[in-house]
């Protein structure tokens, strides 16, 4: 019985092998030559045999390779397909994993073992959460598995004799499936291609004219490439880039004619080049199918036509592999130039966090719907076909962009009544291209959607035709529909809260919003664990806005739910010395039944910002007889005693502690707000904290002579800050939102601090910070005593204001305890609109500004998972001799932080170019998607010495990969072992105890050095 | 040779074609993000960067931050253009 043959034909090849030069800029030859073998005849040895097993895990439905029996017995072949579920792609493992191993036994290819076996650990260890990240690390892995297979069936097959070659073609021929060409010139094997001269054969030309366009194009690339790193770096040294206001970063930066000729060029040849290799892929293609007939084993002749094709030039693969080589890459390198060069460590951070949080919620995805509106445009001749293809939601997205852009002028004038015509007049067309949508029948469908568009044009406003035009500019009409129909809606709405625009979040959104002031006061101020609280209307001794907004919440009970956990930061080390204690919210979730997530403005959202990055010596101040060493000392036993040995903590430095979780669930009237402290420690601090100051001294009452009277009857929703900002607003007029915020900032604080004042109130609590409806108040004095300190506001004699609030604490529902915080005021950075006056009518919520320098918010840190190295203790008499350090020790030793102070001017500007340094050695092995989705193997790698570290990379490479787990990248592992040995080459201070944190730090304050030495 | 290269995708629906969609979405957000935040103040960058961290799970995520950021939205509406010619220069 005749053995079966196993053939692969890797019809996708081709995009691999675009990628691969891509990555590589390699040879086109060499990835020609690989395509080459995959189309070539089986000359497979006869061993390697697809076991029945595989066959019966593989059916031809089910896989991506799918292995045919042409022949029942006698042939079979694998091909690639396209995938469509994640179970496809392991199936189609299953049976790649089949063929490698069996190929593995006669193959003395090692390199391409141990890299398919490597392929294989990656893909059955690709543990994602997400399952279409996995299946596309997984696709990833086959096709390389794939890859591996070609080339050991290449070392097989090279390494065969003559005669075996001509045992195969015997074979083939005993099969009567092929008709061999052995003459031929274009037979597709590299070893022959000596031959190729004799004769001009279309593939040939192409081929030549390949190599000679390939050449051009590089020639003209590396002109073009080394002219615009020269002018980006004079640009950056003359930091010109606000100053000119020149645009010189992104796809089409605005440059010298010079560059930009050198750019023409450049690009006309890519397009040279991108159609040359098409080109000879077609022809390529074609020889090798003449030469092996086709699938039913015919020649192939003028009449007997192609049944299929090799080379699918057509293919979505094809064109997006293209896609990828000839725009993607080469934009994605000029970005990354662009970066490098143009943005500071700072905003390279926020990049990097903002990118990291896309790929980790998702939405590039529909970031890159967005972008396919423009791109499918280009790729189509109009956004028809992406108005199918990726949805009409995609559609709206797109308008969003476009009004936020080129027309949000125009939009923002729309009615909704011409919208919702705009709607009817295109629905209908594009409802046809949807049903209809053929690419043939593309421009006719989308005429006539312009055309109707057109015709609605007519009647409306040249305001609304500026604006369609720009939503036609940027995409397609398609997108001017709905631009009209969804965004210019929002934009309409824009000067309102977006709220209520966008979520129909109406009345609700001001309790949302009220939320944030429990949320905040839970931080900042005099939080309520309100323990005997029982309703409105019940006197209780515990009294503050929560209360206000308890009761604001409840009228929506159920409706919301906000949770939220607090933590508190220690230490930060400070460069001037100073220890900062930092309280952050994490977490932050303000949730409805009906509106998931709620949408708040930008000022909102910078109250919220406040609050979230908090920062105060409130721990400090809680205790003023204990010294900040002491308190620290404490606070690290307790620390110890609560986590033990942790790594975590003991060798990174501690970035946050929980001190306290609070929840507000399905906000019921009654309900208890619980402030839990975790730590025992903080209760203890708490217990001897010092009484609630005020540093308004400066300010005199004016309630003495006769007192002036001014009623208000309190309505339910309330507050002082309410009532005195609308009673008071013929007084407060003129002053900013700030001003008017300091004023009655300071008006709250007198009354509460002045028992005469708040007595003429007539407050039935005693307290203004509890009133209750229908109660009946004078504000006469108060009115006073507000103008007296507008004057002062108008005349800028208004004093500094500094607030003590108290932060309760109900450890495990049995001691309660306050921690008096210090608060500063300080103008806020951004004049808030009237509307965020109001809503921020809690006093404490507003006196809990953010200070003046704020240290080291939290999304400073790009790298949230990297921890600095600082803490680890390098042996000091080992470590050599540093230019900046008398002892050795880098990290304890005053010379280094004075060092580091010298160069980077703070601690926190090192921190950022540090992590910003951990960036640039990783990003190049993550794409766009999985970029801050893995661990970095700095946190793995930092604690260890640099003999360790050889040690452990002297491993197999599977064991290496095996300690790495699925959370860090192997490629980025590597991209680590290489920065080591270029530092070590660099000639930074090194020994082989040198902690790897250690190394870096250096690296990263020398390479700074050098570089300002640079630009001097 | 006459074999024209186009890169008119057959099925924008795909798997392949999506992914690929959403890796020229995120390259094109990242170029208008760099372009924005060059040119932004550290206290509006900040609270761009804290709308994207509160807003980034809404399902008019870019509407929103197009709306309250128009000069990003401007940007990143240039850059889609300016990446679509790449594509008309390349097959034209």
């Amino acid at each position: 019985m005749e053995k079966p043959k196993l053939e692969l034909v890797a019809n996708n090849a081709n995009t691999e092998i675009l990628d691969q030069s891509a990555n590589s800029n390699g040879s086109l030859d060499e990835a020609y030559g690989h395509v080459y073998l995959n189309k070539d005849k089986p000359i497979v040895p006869s061993e390697v045999l697809v076991p029945e097993k595989a066959d019966e895990q593989i059916s031809e439905k089910e896989g991506f390779a799918r292995v045919e029996n042409e022949d029942k017995s006698q042939s079979r072949k694998i091909e690639f397909e396209d995938f469509e579920t994640l179970e496809e792609v392991e199936k189609a493992f299953l049976a790649a994993k089949v063929v490698f191993t069996e190929l593995t036994k006669h193959s003395n290819n090692e390199v391409e073992k141990v890299v398919g076996e490597r392929m294989i650990h990656l893909f059955e260890d690709s543990t994602e959460h997400d399952k279409n990240l996995v299946k596309k690390h997984k696709e990833k892995y086959l096709k390389h598995l794939y890859l591996c297979v070609d080339r050991l069936k290449e070392g097989l097959s090279s390494s065969s004799s003559v005669s075996e070659k001509e045992k195969v073609s015997e074979d083939l021929t005993e099969e009567g499936r092929v008709v061999v060409e052995p003459e031929s010139e274009e037979r597709p094997v590299i070893a022959t291609e000596k031959n190729e001269e004799k004769t001009d054969t279309p593939y040939k030309i192409a081929r030549a004219e390949l190599l000679q366009t390939k050449k051009d194009y590089q020639v003209k690339k590396e002109t073009y490439d080394q002219a615009l790193d020269n002018y980006y770096r004079e640009e950056a040294n003359a930091s010109l880039f606000k100053k000119i206001g020149k645009n010189i970063l992104g796809f089409q930066p605005d440059l010298p004619q010079e560059l930009k000729d050198l750019e023409k060029a450049y690009k006309d040849q890519k397009g040279l080049y991108a159609n040359s290799l098409n080109s000879a892929l077609v022809e390529r293609g074609k020889v090798n199918y003449k030469n092996y007939g086709n699938e039913k084993g015919e020649l192939i002749t003028p009449e007997n036509p192609l049944v299929n094709k090799p080379y699918e030039s057509s293919s979505d693969s094809t064109k997006i592999a293209f896609a990828r080589k000839f725009i993607l890459k080469p934009n994605e390198q000029l970005l990354q130039k662009q970066e490098a060069i143009a943005l500071s460590e700072a905003q390279k951070s926020r990049m990097n966090r903002i990118l990291g949080l896309m790929s980790k919620n998702k939405w590039a995805v529909r970031a890159g719907v967005v972008t396919l509106a423009g791109l499918a445009g280009a790729m189509t001749g109009g956004l028809a076909a992406f108005a199918m293809g990726a949805g009409l939601q995609a559609s709206k997205i797109l308008a969003g962009t476009v009004s936020g852009g080129l027309a949000g002028g125009a939009v923002r004038k729309y009615k909704q009544g011409a919208v919702d015509e705009a709607i009817k007049a295109v629905g209908a067309t594009t409802e046809n291209i949807q049903k209809n949508f053929s690419i043939a029948d593309l421009d006719k469908l989308e005429d006539s959607l312009v055309t109707a568009q057109k015709i609605k044009d007519e009647k409306i406003s040249e305001q609304k035709k500026a604006s369609i035009l720009a939503a036609v500019v940027a995409g397609g009409a398609v997108s001017g529909a709905w631009h009209m129909a969804d965004s210019g809606e929002v934009i309409a709405n824009a000067s309102e809260k977006i709220n209520d625009a966008t979520n129909g979040m109406g009345k609700v959104a001001d309790s949302v919003w009220r939320d944030n002031l429990a949320l905040a006061d839970l931080v900042g101020g005099e939080a309520s664990s309100a323990p005997g609280y029982q309703g409105e209307g019940v006197e209780n001794p515990i009294k503050n806005e929560v209360t206000d907004v308890w009761n604001a919440s409840a009228e929506n009970a159920d409706t919301f739910e906000l949770s939220l956990t607090k933590e508190i930061s220690i230490p930060n080390y400070g460069m001037d010395g100073a220890k900062t204690f930092e309280i952050i919210l994490q977490d932050v979730k303000l949730l409805s039944s009906t509106n998931l997530p709620g949408t708040l403005s930008p000022s909102e959202i910078g109250i919220i910002d406040r609050f979230i990055h908090l920062t105060s010596a409130d721990l400090l101040s809680a205790h003023p007889n204990m010294s900040e060493s002491d308190l620290e000392s404490h606070l690290f036993n307790k620390l110890q005693s609560r986590y033990g040995d942790e790594i975590w903590w003991k060798e990174g430095e501690i970035t946050a502690i929980d001190i306290g979780e609070v929840k507000l669930n399905t906000l019921d009237k009654g309900d208890v707000v619980e402030v839990v402290a975790k730590d025992e420690n903080i209760s203890e601090i708490a217990r001897d904290s010092s009484p609630v100051n005020s540093n308004v001294e400066n300010t005199t009452t004016v309630t003495e002579g006769v007192e002036s009277v001014r009623e208000y009857t309190v309505v339910k929703g309330d507050t002082l800050w309410d009532i005195a900002e609308k009673s008071f607003a013929a007084d407060l007029k003129g002053l900013t939102v700030t001003e008017k915020n300091q004023v009655l900032d300071l008006l709250l604080e007198k009354a509460r601090t002045n028992p005469e004042l708040l007595k003429t109130i007539n407050l039935k609590s005693g307290d203004v910070d509890l009133i209750y409806p229908k109660e009946e108040i004078n504000l006469g004095p108060l009115g006073d005593e507000l103008k007296r300190l507008v004057d002062l506001q108008k005349n800028g004699d208004l004093p500094s204001y500094q607030k003590q609030a108290t932060l309760e604490i109900k450890t495990d529902s049995v001691a309660e305890n306050r921690v008096p915080i210090n608060f500063t005021k300080i103008a806020t950075p951004i004049d808030l609109p009237e509307r965020d006056a109001f809503a921020i009518s809690a006093d404490k919520v507003f006196n809990t500004p953010p200070p003046i320098t704020p240290p080291n918010y939290f999304y400073d840190y790009p790298l949230d998972t990297i921890d600095r190295g600082e803490n680890i203790v390098v042996t000091p008499e080992k470590f050599p001799e540093s230019p900046t350090s008398s002892n050795g020790n880098y990290f304890e030793t005053p010379e280094y932080k004075k060092y580091v102070l010298e160069v980077f001017g703070t601690e926190k500007n090192f921190k950022l170019a540090f992590n910003n340094r951990i960036s640039d050695v990783e990003k190049g092995t993550y794409d766009m998607f999985t970029r801050g989705i893995y661990d970095s193997p700095y946190n793995l790698l930092k604690s260890m010495t640099l003999e360790q570290i050889e040690k452990f990379d002297s491993r197999d490479s599977l064991d290496i990969r095996g300690d790495l787990g699925s959370s860090i990248k192997y490629e980025t592992y590597l991209a680590w072992i290489q920065k080591i040995n270029d530092i070590r080459a660099s000639g930074v201070p090194y020994h082989p105890e040198t902690r790897l944190s250690d190394l870096f730090s250096r690296y990263v304050v020398e390479e700074m050095v050098e570089r300002t030495h640079a630009n001097k | 040779m006459n074999n024209k290269l186009s890169l008119q995708l057959n099925d924008y629906q795909s798997a392949e074609a999506m992914l690929f969609t959403d890796e020229v979405g995120t390259l094109v957000f990242q170029s208008a993000l760099m372009r924005y935040l060059a040119i932004e103040s550290e206290e509006i960058a900040r609270e761009f960067e804290t709308y994207i961290n509160l807003q980034i799970g809404s399902e008019k995520f870019i509407e929103s931050l197009c709306a309250k950021y128009p000069k990003f939205g401007d940007i990143l509406n240039s850059e889609m253009l300016a990446f679509r010619s790449e594509f008309e220069t390349l097959t034209k």
